[in-house]
């Protein structure tokens, strides 16, 4: 009997081991559960993706998985630019890689920030070549500079060559690759989530998550340090967004240089763009919901507006905070840090008014 | 890794049904690469830094045995200089550096190591220190040089105390690696609860505390004079719960396979006067400062001047072992005072200090006593610069004009008294995790198991001991 338990204990630790170690484990297993909606299924995105990290009961509420239908009328005549986005998941949980969405665009080629592509700049091909780069407000502080473009857009950058290293910054780079190496051999950089996932990410478990939260959030007044409550109790944010002591947060106090540095860097990601192959480059900065839903006592710093209204910006800037200020609450989830297929909608409508007046 | 988090949850359960379904000839070799494989999760490359003390102590170890006299002693020199050289390098270096470069301005000129860029390995203070008990214990005759390679890496490297301690000595732990240890349910029981009584400091006391006690500290300049005498409260608590936390996991694994580790803490904050406190304060340490540094400097059988001053140089070296930074050797140089005043109290009225003890009412207010004199401690252990230190006495003691602002509501903070109280109770009547018994043990188990997850703040917070 004990030698059972032993073998039983062995081979089940050994196999939820081995899955989440592995990249082929987690892509089975996260297909899997994702595919479901049953008591087996993952319970993280399907109510928000805060929703997914806080477990608050009064959040569970079932998210619109659908993308945003492509229009009806598509009209073949006008489509003289090929379309590069570089974007985040504002754009790719919301719309499918498809032209049709757009106005006066023949193709499409979609490149995500969250991976680093070798992309090439793309050759002539009788079609005008259009940019667009587009960023949520909390990642824009560290994404939009052209170190991090053409990270993203262009061959990786070459690395520092080994003979401009000293003899001790020679060896000192030889053992931290060995360390690296030896490490990401041996274990997954993301076990420890991957084991969360394997383990409890299951909709059986999710009263007992939520009753947990509810909990921590009625009696202590607590949740999940990544998400906070809005000041009206309906809708979920991400901390990062909220915190004025953070880079990432819409209540940061914004110093003239900051706006200016900002400036400064999408001139330059412009001028490079233009200079190696495009002919238009666009840009697009997606408020933080905090700073559009108006949910909170404090002022926002108006960062978007600050750099869209700098005098010597002279990019083309697509700044939808206006738009989507109208009739706020419909065009962002209550549980989730993105916006709703409306929001989505209204972004798309005044992008292609920006299209439409290309040359 | 670290123990309270999912990989150690699932290796704990890989290594344990292995190492039983094993047979008992290949079973240290099972926790051999285990132990390597947890040590790697952190830096793998400071393996090779435990291998190198490894190897120097194995054969240090056999030919101290084979030598006697001068050669014997150089033997022990040059191992106790290996390690401590280890130790110098990784963990003073910066420190030393930084005081030649102070000292050297002072006297007009500018003075500076060569700089390294090296990371503290973690843990290095305890494996370093239980490598020298080794060959201490050679050297002294107490201990057989270990012949099997593997069996004394083992000892040095053994998963549960390898970056926490227990601090062990040879004698308790290397036989233990030849015997076998048989499925005992009752000490498998007893094993598991005591890990979950472990995780239970940690992450339902400790890290809750840590929620006002980290913010507190860390903007002291905007705290009122009640939220600092709170937060050193707290500290207390959150350092004894972390540290004794993390010594209950480490026992409490070693014993489901069947290892008996030293007990490191026996409710400390019960003591009745700071030589009780550090009879049951991470007793692994205060046994092996005891044991080879006071005992090798006269111990208490030498004139008084010369015992107060073994007993600093123990503390202030207790200081230094914690940290490369000053604040700790004032925090090892006050304990030593406390307790050389003490002593000297004592001296003067042995009658009077006798008679109070057999009142309980003066038993606990020499508990609340002890207590508080060992709180002030803490306070240097957890602020490193003196700007720090001064402005948080100066605003207990002058008060500052800013309201009371806590970093935690206030039903968090009754919670956290609740725990801290029940803790107390739970101490004060010693039947704590003694009294596992089948009836019970599912219970118990799974109360605390429920407890831990309703209650537990889940950050993967380091232990703060890993630091040392």
């Amino acid at each position: 009997m004990r030698r059972i338990i032993a073998l039983f204990v062995f081979l089940f630790s050994s196999a939820i081991l081995i899955i989440s170690s592995s990249e082929k484990g987690m892509h089975w297993i996260t297909q899997g559960r994702y595919a479901r909606n049953d008591v087996w299924g993952a319970d993280k995105y399907r109510f928000g993706d805060l929703y997914g990290i806080s477990y608050l009961s009064d959040f569970r509420i079932e998210k619109d998985t659908q993308l945003l239908p492509l229009p009806e009328k598509i009209d073949s005549a006008l489509k003289d630019y090929d379309l590069t986005i570089l974007g985040d998941s504002y754009l790719y949980s919301s719309f499918q890689v498809n032209p049709a969405y757009f106005n006066r665009v023949k193709s499409l080629q979609f490149y995500r920030w969250s991976d680093t592509q070798t992309h090439l700049i793309p050759a002539k091909m009788g079609n005008k070549q259009v940019l667009l780069i587009e960023c949520v407000e909390r990642n824009m502080w560290d994404r939009m500079n052209l170190a991090d473009t053409r990270l993203r857009l262009d061959h990786p950058m070459p690395e520092k060559l080994v003979q401009d290293r000293s003899v001790k910054e020679s060896i000192l780079y030889q053992l931290d690759r060995f360390d690296a190496g030896v490490k990401k051999a041996i274990y997954h950089p993301t076990l420890e989530s991957n084991l969360d996932f394997v383990l409890f990410n299951l909709g059986i478990l999710g009263w007992i998550k939520e009753l947990k939260a509810d909990f921590t959030w009625r009696i202590l007044g607590r949740t999940n340090p990544d998400v906070c409550v809005s000041q009206d109790g309906k809708f979920l944010y991400l901390e990062e967004t909220v915190n004025p002591e953070k880079k990432t947060s819409s209540f940061r106090p914004l110093e003239p240089n900051q706006v200016d540095l900002m400036v400064k860097n999408l001139q330059e990601i412009e001028s490079y763009y233009l200079s190696n192959g495009y002919d238009e480059v666009i840009f697009s900065l997606i408020p933080n919901p905090v700073a559009v839903l108006g949910t909170e006592l404090n002022a926002p710093n108006l960062a978007l507006e600050k750099i869209k209204l700098h005098p010597k910006l002279g990019v083309k800037l697509l700044d939808p905070s206006k738009a989507l200020k109208q009739n706020a609450r419909m065009n962002f989830y209550q549980s989730d840090s993105h916006w709703t297929l409306r929001g989505a909608q209204i972004w798309l409508k005044e992008f292609n008014q920006v299209l439409d007046k290309l040359p | 890794m670290v123990f309270n988090s999912l990989q150690f949850l699932v290796f704990f359960g890989i290594i344990t049904s292995a190492y039983f379904l094993l047979h008992p000839k290949f079973r240290w070799l099972l926790l051999l690469v285990a132990s390597c494989y947890f040590y790697m999760a952190f830096v793998p490359m400071y393996l090779g830094i435990l291998g190198f003390t490894i190897f120097i102590d194995y054969f240090a170890g056999i030919y101290l045995e084979r030598f006697e006299g001068l050669q014997k002693k150089l033997f022990l020199a040059a191992s106790l200089l290996a390690n401590i050289g280890v130790l110098a390098i990784f963990k003073y270096y910066h420190f030393i550096d930084q005081n030649i470069e102070w000292l050297s301005e002072s006297l007009g000129t500018h003075v500076q190591l060569p700089v390294l860029e090296m990371i503290l390995p973690i843990g290095l203070s305890f494996h370093t220190f239980q490598a020298m008990s080794y060959t201490i214990e050679v050297y002294r005759g107490h201990q057989k040089a270990e012949r099997n390679f593997g069996i004394y890496s083992l000892y040095v490297m053994f998963y549960p105390q390898l970056v926490a301690g227990p601090i062990e000595r040879p004698q308790n732990l290397l036989h233990q690696f030849y015997e076998v240890h048989a499925w005992d349910w009752n000490r498998v029981k007893s094993g598991l609860l005591q890990m979950a009584a472990g995780i239970f400091k940690k992450v339902v006391i400790a890290d809750r505390l840590a929620l006002l006690v980290d913010p507190t500290y860390e903007h002291i300049q905007d705290q009122s004079s009640g939220a600092l005498v709170l937060a050193a409260f707290f500290y207390s608590f959150q350092i004894y719960c972390d540290f004794s936390g993390y010594s209950d996991v480490a026992i409490g694994a070693a014993r489901v396979m069947g290892f008996k580790l030293m007990d490191n803490f026996n409710a400390p904050y019960f003591a009745k006067s700071l030589p009780e406190f550090w009879r049951r304060w991470h007793i692994s340490l205060s046994t092996w400062f005891k044991d080879y540094v006071y005992f090798s400097l006269g111990g208490n059988r030498v004139a008084v001047p010369k015992w107060y001053f073994n007993i600093m140089v123990v503390f202030i070296l207790s200081g230094i072992w914690h940290g490369a930074s000053w604040n700790f050797v004032i925090w090892g140089a006050l304990h030593g005072i406390f307790q050389v005043i003490g002593l000297s109290i004592n001296r003067v009225f042995p009658s009077l200090a006798a008679e109070a003890q057999k009142q309980i009412w003066v038993q606990w207010l020499y508990r609340i006593l002890t207590f508080t004199l060992v709180t002030f401690a803490w306070v240097f252990f957890r602020l490193k610069h003196f700007t720090e230190v001064k402005q948080f006495f100066s605003t207990i003691v002058i008060g500052t004009e800013k309201g009371l602002v806590l970093a935690m509501s206030l039903q968090e903070i009754i919670l956290s008294l609740c725990l801290i109280i029940s803790l107390c109770w739970w101490e004060y009547r010693q039947n704590i995790l003694h009294k596992a018994n089948q009836g019970s043990f599912a219970w118990q188990f799974s109360f605390l198991v429920l407890a831990i997850y309703f209650l537990g703040v889940f950050s993967l917070k380091q232990f703060i001991y890993f630091q040392f």
